[in-house]
């Protein structure tokens, strides 16, 4: 069973270059949402290894959908990345804080990217 | 540039635009909100504050810095704002003016290569904004009952938000709703437009608890200046309960209350509830259902990808003529005879199968004028306030739908006529007093169906045109004789002239601005006619003529030296049967006279410089009365062959260029003929008004 990636991100044009990217180099299924409202709507069905989120959207925000995965039964030691364009010292603390494992900052390259997802990969 | 990074720059530009599209409309009603209330509702500004936040985002991720920082730096600005850290005032509306106008302009230098507009004053201007506002302290966190948990996973805005909602005096309270998975997000959707409607929504957490076992639980973080009991008859349809959050002081007696009536809520409601139940649920349902349509039954499609699936049916239409070739074959072979009756039935069918393929895609492209009607009223305000005059600006007909590509086409000729009509038309308010009339100038831009084409009428009341300054002014031109004696009418047409009215003195005089020649020229383009009609000190209406699609058009067919042509319906005015010797000349010019008017003639076959077969000329022609705007000439031809729907084809630059060539179609029998254009057959011409 090829590893499974949720990708929640508002932008339609970000989701697919991550998308393309990690399927690329990766041996994954990527799976897209693009607000914490879609990834709470695939949580109940699908199983997921690695969850990468950003921050700022509509609806639920990625903390909030954090803090709500880490209480969830089935989400809560799954590896979570925050994508955001937020790189204050700050911000990623409060990230790392509610939950995250790490934390990449936007505009990040293909290799960081990858790089990021291949230390949670097993 | 490799392939997927070109599919990235595409998908952005797509993106970008939309983006833009819907800021620039929040920014408007953001402007009118600040003008009334002196404020603009938190959720707007969020909104638009978003909107820079997303497009920054994708910027970033393809590496083109300088909408990356101009975005940044705006976003930057606006969450300043909405954090109350800097002043709402004109010069943020200004900014973000010039801002969407610099930020357009680099995403179209984006689609030719590359970002070239120099940002800097502006992105001085803005760091001015930022750092001249002094830093107000943020207060320390209120004492919410709120495990810390959740008041970690707010973000600063929601702090801030939460903030201001308690400075304010208002209550702050949570309610919890549980939905099932399948419809959360538009019930919650629902219920928050609720909520919003007597107060804000902070924030929602999405709530893991062990006690629920089915779907999925939210808390929403409700400020608002209601009593606790209001906020519990608002979440009543989704049965949910609301809690105090603020701890008060003297509030030991009323919060008991509230605990019983809390019970209430969560367990069965009373039979008066029940009674309303049933027509709420009804009212959601609907409500509901219009909104998920909305979500999942439109699909956006690259209009380049219709025009290709119409070729692939004209390209079926011709394998299908094919058919009827080997069909015919089998008619000859008595034998086969079951055969071909067979297989004629089937083209039969294909061919009705393939017209309402047609159909349907030209279906497909239409879209309802409204789309761009927001877009140009928007300007129209904008070009209404910079004016300094006042103009009630109206807009009708925007259900009315024409082709994607031609309502694109539509939106720079039509900015066009408004402006001059906002400019030069419209008259100061103190002016349009002086003549006695309201002194708010009345613009109106309407749009309706004329049989198979569409019509657009911008009309104004201001001044109207001034035939004897226009006629000067041509004069002055040389573009008509001094001795030359024109109608009011063939006047007012002189401003359609290339070379009219270049040059700012010319637009002062003849109180009708720069370039009409193109407009005229965008519209005839798009197989459309452009006309005005104007009185002196009431108004003036410009009407555009244009066909619903550019797709298919009917067309008459025409037989002329042995070559078969179509001519577009929507330009002939009328067809007749002459005889060679009804042909007059008047200086040296074939004519025909039509009912008392001289009517110019064309012969194809001069235009397209074909040898005409002697043996072959006939004694009755035909003439076809085609129009240019609103002249017409009439064009020689020996048959009619008949009408019929046809698909225009664009042809090689080769032929291209040629004049009185629209394109090429199919017509059956695997035969390709050249669409006529009227507008530049008859250019050359001087034309008669009939």
């Amino acid at each position: 069973m090829k590893t499974k990636i949720l990708v929640v991100e508002d932008s339609g044009p970000m989701r697919s270059l991550i998308a393309a990217a990690l399927e690329e180099h990766l041996e994954v299924d990527v799976y897209e949402a693009e607000s914490g409202f879609a990834a709470l709507k695939l949580i109940p069905d699908t199983m997921f290894h690695i969850i990468i989120t950003d921050i700022n959207m509509p609806d639920i925000n990625g903390l909030e959908l954090i803090s709500f995965l880490r209480q969830h039964p089935n989400f809560k030691d799954v590896p979570i990345i925050i994508i955001s364009t937020e790189g204050a010292e700050e911000d990623r603390k409060r990230g790392i804080e509610i939950g995250a494992n790490d934390y990449l900052v936007k505009p990040f390259t293909e290799g960081q990217l990858v790089n990021t997802v291949q230390k949670f990969l097993t | 540039m490799d392939r997927p990074q070109e599919k990235a720059v595409k998908d952005f530009i797509a993106e970008a635009e939309e983006i833009l599209e819907s800021l620039s409309d929040d920014v408007e009603v953001a402007y009118e909100q600040f003008e009334s209330l002196k404020k603009i509702k938190p959720d707007l500004l969020n909104k638009i504050f978003r909107e820079m936040h997303s497009l920054k985002g994708l910027a970033s991720m393809l590496q083109l810095d300088k909408i990356t920082t101009l975005s940044h730096d705006m976003e930057s600005l606006l969450d300043k704002t909405r954090m109350g850290k800097v002043k709402l005032g004109p010069d943020i509306f200004s900014v973000l003016d010039e801002a969407r106008k610099a930020l357009r302009q680099l995403i179209i230098e984006v689609s030719q290569g590359g970002e070239k507009l120099d940002t800097s004053l502006l992105l001085e201007k803005i760091s001015n904004m930022i750092e001249g506002e002094s830093k107000k302290q943020e207060p320390s966190r209120p004492k919410l009952k709120l495990p810390e948990e959740t008041l970690k996973s707010l973000t600063e805005y929601e702090e801030h938000r939460l903030k201001e909602n308690i400075e304010e005096g208002n209550r702050i309270y949570s309610v919890q709703v549980g939905f099932s998975f399948v419809d959360f997000d538009v019930r919650l959707k629902s219920l928050t437009e609720l909520l919003n409607n007597s107060g804000e929504v902070i924030s929602t957490l999405p709530v893991i608890d062990p006690d629920i076992t089915e779907g999925i639980h939210f808390k929403l973080i409700y400020g608002t200046n209601l009593d606790e009991n209001s906020v519990r008859k608002i979440v009543q349809g989704e049965n949910g309960v609301v809690e105090d959050l603020l701890e008060r002081d003297s509030s030991t007696p009323l919060q008991k209350e509230e605990k019983k009536e809390k019970v209430m809520a969560e367990t069965a409601p009373s039979s008066k509830e029940i009674e309303e139940e049933p027509a709420k649920e009804e009212e959601s349902v609907t409500e509901e259902g219009e909104e998920i349509k909305g979500i999942s039954n439109n699909v956006k499609v690259d209009i380049e990808k219709l025009d290709e699936v119409m070729g692939l049916v004209g390209e079926l239409g011709l394998i299908k003529t094919s058919f009827e070739k080997i069909s015919s074959i089998l008619l000859d072979i008595s034998e086969l005879h079951d055969l071909w009756r067979e297989m004629q039935r089937n083209i039969r069918s294909m061919d009705k199968k393939l017209d309402e393929l047609q159909r349907s895609i030209i279906d497909i492209r239409m879209v309802p004028i409204s789309q761009i009607f927001t877009r140009i009223n928007r300007t129209a305000r904008r070009l209404a306030r910079q004016s300094g005059k006042e103009i009630s600006i109206q807009m009708y007909g925007g259900e009315t739908e024409l082709d994607k590509r031609i309502m694109d086409g539509l939106v720079t000729p039509l900015v066009h006529l408004i402006r001059n009509s906002i400019d030069h038309g419209i008259e100061s308010a103190k002016d349009r007093f002086k003549y006695g009339k309201s002194p708010e100038g009345l613009l109106v831009i309407s749009a309706y169906h004329r049989g198979n084409a569409i019509v657009i009428e911008i009309t104004d009341d201001g001044k109207g045109i001034d035939y004897e300054k226009i006629k000067d002014v041509a004069i002055k031109k040389g573009i008509v004789g001094e001795k030359d004696i024109l109608s009011e009418q063939e006047c007012l047409d002189l401003i359609f002239q290339p070379g009219f009215s270049s040059t700012d003195k010319v637009t002062e005089v003849s109180g009708r601005g720069v370039g009409l020649d193109v407009v005229k020229t965008t519209v005839e383009k798009m197989k459309g006619s452009i006309s005005v009609w104007s009185e002196k000190g009431k108004g003036t209406t410009f009407q555009l003529i244009l066909p619903i699609t550019l797709a298919i058009i009917q067309s008459l067919i025409v037989k002329c030296a042995g070559q078969n042509y179509a001519i577009p319906i929507s330009s002939v005015i009328e067809s007749f049967r002459i005889k060679e010797s009804d042909i007059e000349f008047v200086n040296k010019k074939e004519v025909y006279n039509l009912r008392g008017t001289t009517l110019p003639i064309v012969r194809l076959e001069e235009r397209f410089k074909i040898k005409r077969d002697k043996q072959k000329e006939n004694d009755s022609l035909f003439v076809v009365v085609a129009k240019k705007g609103e002249k017409s000439a009439g064009i020689v031809v020996d048959d009619l062959v008949g009408e019929q729907e046809t698909v225009i084809h664009p042809i090689g630059k080769k032929l291209g260029n040629l004049p009185g060539v629209a394109g090429a179609t199919e017509i059956g029998e695997n035969q390709v003929i050249l669409v006529i254009d009227t507008a530049s057959l008859l250019s050359p011409l001087e034309v008669s008004r009939v």
